[in-house]
């Protein structure tokens, strides 16, 4: 069929417009007022509606479409946002994403809408349409919010620390002005003059264009107090009134910084359109080009260094730097926002707090941190587990916060930032915390541990036991989670991914989970070391420290290799041995390089023939005709064009 | 079947040696034809008639041996030795072959099954015999069967145990 090739086009898209709509209604729910969300979800229902009338799925259509006309409504201010509506759009949006989750499987399938399209028609009618007088008055009041920009904070800091008074001005000039514009010019000027001038609303050049009725507002900073400058400015020619008020700078501040904890930046979103969507695999395709690049220049200077051409050497030079900027670009095309991923949740913590009647706030942080596409399409699923398990077992209902002398609104931080070469997720609760104690008792009863070991366990070291598969502290089952099937299954994905997973919690103070990722999944870095003229690449995660040992310090035990590390005894693993490499030197040398390893809580030292340089290499599948190989992740290309095999070290250690 | 000479009655075919006996693969299946001048990269643990695996522009092919895969005797890489890539089931595998000879047109109603056994090779990897002119005669792999994944997990289980 001819539109199956728009198909994924139009899924993106809608999965895309989804996410908008989902956001922008809930930002909409804490500010009805405001008229650029009111706009952005107005184009983004009608754009839905378009191309799925266009892609020919009518159900969808007429279900946009119903929405639509609600939100045009509420954009031309005829209907006022109420929960009853908000509920109806929330319902409306669930069902569009079933249509599209289904249309995504082939079919649009037989999903009732109608009764939400019903629900949403009545929504037109029912309520009274307010009186257009006060529609306007609202608008100006818009037009007339002073919004300060990084810069003007500065500025205003900077000024403030001299001395200065921040001062709104708010001046309605008489009706009957003539040359509007160019009173306002003069009064900004005149002002400008008393002190310094940071904004005006609406601004300078709408105000000189009589863009505006009769009043406008100045924020601007002084030496003066605020009735010294009250009564300069009603002085002034052609002005009305003059309202002289002093915000609170602490204030300001704070809603500087909540505009910047929303998740959607205005900014962001006006250049979200200049975007080209690109099939991942064209990019996989672009990156091994770029290995191959990569290599066709070693073999270059390799030639380049025989030739001892001083111009040649300069070419190859820059053709290597060249290389790699090309190399990093590719990796940051595939790199995606969290933010991707976070914004899903707003959603969900609204729709489960309401649920269980909890009172929850989220707080978003780092949004704008990176990952590879790969492991942003992967992480959301664990994620959605673990926030469910804060708002349903970490978070205490109303009255138990209450009792416990905490704020009753429960508070969840989500925050990702880059350490090294990894990204850190952490999910934070204020809830009551895992009770370590019980936690202790079940992995004794489970036959996971002995009361002797757990009495030396450290607390994070013990609430591990609760990524085991079917343990689950909880002790009623809910809807949500408890049901021993939550964090093992988390774990294993985070695992997958390269990533680790860990939890910190204080009873009665919440509880922390971290996830942390790999940058990318391409690109890791390892060290590379040669075991019998074989290279192989151990990545460096795994390695705990590189150590020198005289043959004389292995001791057997038990037909075991050993050596003594950090006063421990750290079994020991030739390589050869598991690789079934011949001709393997390290018999014969008389002083053994060792890789210690670590892998969890065990370590094992491997004994290599030589160490090579660390390197960052682009990992490869060994393809579908081998398959997995028992103790290899996968293969990489070395700078002269040689396949070096990549450790599975979890297998091997 | 000798009806109307349209193209469907002819396929053509890449045919290599193993020894003294001559084999063919179908041209469609064959990618490309790459002289052994790299080294292969040998993999632990995997199938023995896997050589290893090779850098094939940025893509890691595996290689495989045909000689030890159909249980011949080995031979050690020549100068005219090559590796045909071939696709199947999607994925990219190397033969290693003693040398290619040609590429030539075969008649499908020249093809005859395969007797049980022909060249020392089970009939199960083979998909016909050809004969041409001056009593040549070809033997066409089905590389489906010869190079399957699952038959050669078996293979090396097999291998393992005598």
């Amino acid at each position: 069929m001819e539109v199956s090739q728009y198909l994924s086009v139009f899924m993106d898209e809608c999965r895309e417009h989804l996410q908008t709509l989902n956001e922008s209604l809930l930002e909409l729910e804490k500010n009805p007022e405001e008229q650029s969300t009111m706009d952005r979800i107005f184009r983004s229902a009608h754009t839905l509606k378009g191309a799925s009338a266009t892609m020919g799925f009518n159900r969808l259509s007429n279900l946009t479409h119903a929405m639509e006309d609600v939100l045009g409504k509420l954009r031309s201010k005829e209907l006022k946002l109420s929960s009853e509506i908000t509920a109806t759009l929330f319902k409306a949006l669930d069902l569009v994403e079933v249509l599209v989750n289904n249309i995504g499987e082939g079919h649009e399938g037989d999903v009732d809408t109608s009764n939400v399209v019903q629900d949403l028609k009545k929504l037109l009618f029912e309520q009274p349409t307010p009186q257009p007088v006060v529609a306007v008055s609202q608008g100006n009041q818009i037009n007339l919010q002073l919004r300060y920009t990084e810069a003007d904070h500065a500025e205003i800091a900077k000024l403030t620390a001299e001395g200065m008074k921040l001062f709104h001005v708010e001046l309605t000039i008489v009706e009957n002005c003539v040359l509007k514009g160019a009173r306002t010019f003069m009064i900004l000027r005149d002002l400008d003059q008393i002190g310094t001038v940071i904004k005006s609303a609406p601004s300078a050049k709408d105000l000189e264009d009589e863009k505006f009725d009769e009043t406008f507002m100045v924020a601007m900073l002084a030496n003066l107090t605020r009735e010294e400058l009250q009564s300069r400015v009603a002085n002034f020619m052609d002005v009305a009134k003059a309202e002289v008020t002093a915000p609170e700078l602490d204030k300001l501040m704070e809603e500087k910084r909540t505009r910047e904890n929303t998740i959607i930046d205005k900014s962001r979103s006006a250049a979200g359109s200049q975007t080209v969507r690109v099939d991942i695999r064209k990019l996989d395709e672009l990156m091994n080009l770029v290995g191959e690049l990569v290599i066709s220049r070693a073999r270059l200077e390799a030639m380049g260094s025989s030739l001892a051409s001083r111009e040649l050497d300069e070419v190859v030079e820059q053709v290597g730097r060249l290389t790699i900027d090309l190399r990093d670009s590719v990796l940051k095309v595939r790199m995606m926002p969290v933010e991707t991923v976070f914004s899903r949740f707003p959603r969900l913590v609204r729709d489960l707090s309401k649920e269980l009647g909890k009172d929850i706030e989220l707080e978003i942080h780092g949004g704008e941190t990176e990952l590879d596409r790969t492991v942003i399409d992967e992480i959301g699923d664990p994620m959605i587990h673990i926030m469910r398990n804060s708002i349903d077992h970490g978070i205490e209902p109303v009255e138990v916060r209450r009792q416990n002398n905490k704020s009753e609104k429960g508070k969840i931080t989500l925050r990702a930032y880059q350490e090294g070469n990894n990204v850190v997720i952490m999910v934070a609760d204020d809830g009551r915390g895992f009770n370590v104690a019980k936690v202790k008792e079940k992995a004794i009863k489970q036959g996971l541990t002995t009361p002797e070991e757990v009495a030396e366990m450290s607390d994070d070291k013990i609430l591990e036991f609760t990524f085991l598969p079917g343990f689950s502290t909880a002790e009623k089952v809910t809807d949500l989670s408890g049901r021993g099937v939550g964090m093992d299954v988390v774990r294993t994905k985070v695992i997958a991914l390269g990533g680790t997973i860990s939890i910190t919690s204080k009873q009665g103070e919440g509880s922390t989970v971290f996830i942390r990722l790999p940058l990318t999944m391409m690109i890791i870095q390892t060290l590379l070391v040669e075991i019998g003229k074989e290279i192989y690449a151990i990545p460096s995660s795994y390695i705990e420290q590189i150590i020198n040992l005289s043959p004389r310090e292995i001791k057997m035990i038990r037909n075991q290799e050993v050596c003594v590390f950090r006063e421990e005894l750290l079994p020991l693993l030739r390589l050869q041995n598991v690789l079934g490499t011949s001709n393997a030197l390290n018999y014969q040398l008389e002083e053994l390089d060792v890789v210690v390893l670590r892998v969890a809580e065990r370590q094992v030292g491997c004994i290599v023939d030589r160490l090579l340089p660390q390197r960052d290499v682009v990992i490869k599948s060994l393809g579908g005709f081998l398959g997995s190989v028992k103790g290899i992740t996968g293969a990489t290309i070395l700078g002269d064009g040689r396949v070096a095999l990549i450790l599975d070290i979890r297998e091997i250690a | 079947m000798d009806k109307v000479n349209s193209q469907e009655e002819f396929k053509q075919v890449v045919v290599f040696r193993l020894g003294d006996e001559e084999f063919a693969v179908d041209i469609l299946q064959a990618k490309e034809i790459e002289k052994l001048d790299q080294g292969i990269t040998r993999v632990p643990k995997a199938p023995i008639f896997v050589e290893g695996v090779i850098n094939l522009r940025g893509v890691i092919v595996p290689i495989v041996d045909l000689r030890k895969r159909f249980g011949l005797v080995v031979r050690p890489v020549g100068h005219d030795t090559r590796v045909i890539i071939v696709e199947v089931n999607n994925n990219l595998i190397g033969m290693v072959v003693d040398s290619v000879a040609e590429v030539c047109r075969v008649n499908l109603a020249d093809i005859e099954p395969t007797p049980q056994i022909a060249q020392g090779i089970d009939a199960y990897y083979l998909s016909g015999v050809v004969k041409l002119e001056n009593e040549r005669l070809i033997v066409l792999l089905n590389l489906e069967r010869a190079l399957s994944t699952s038959e050669a997990k078996e293979l090396v289980a097999a291998d393992l145990e005598v």
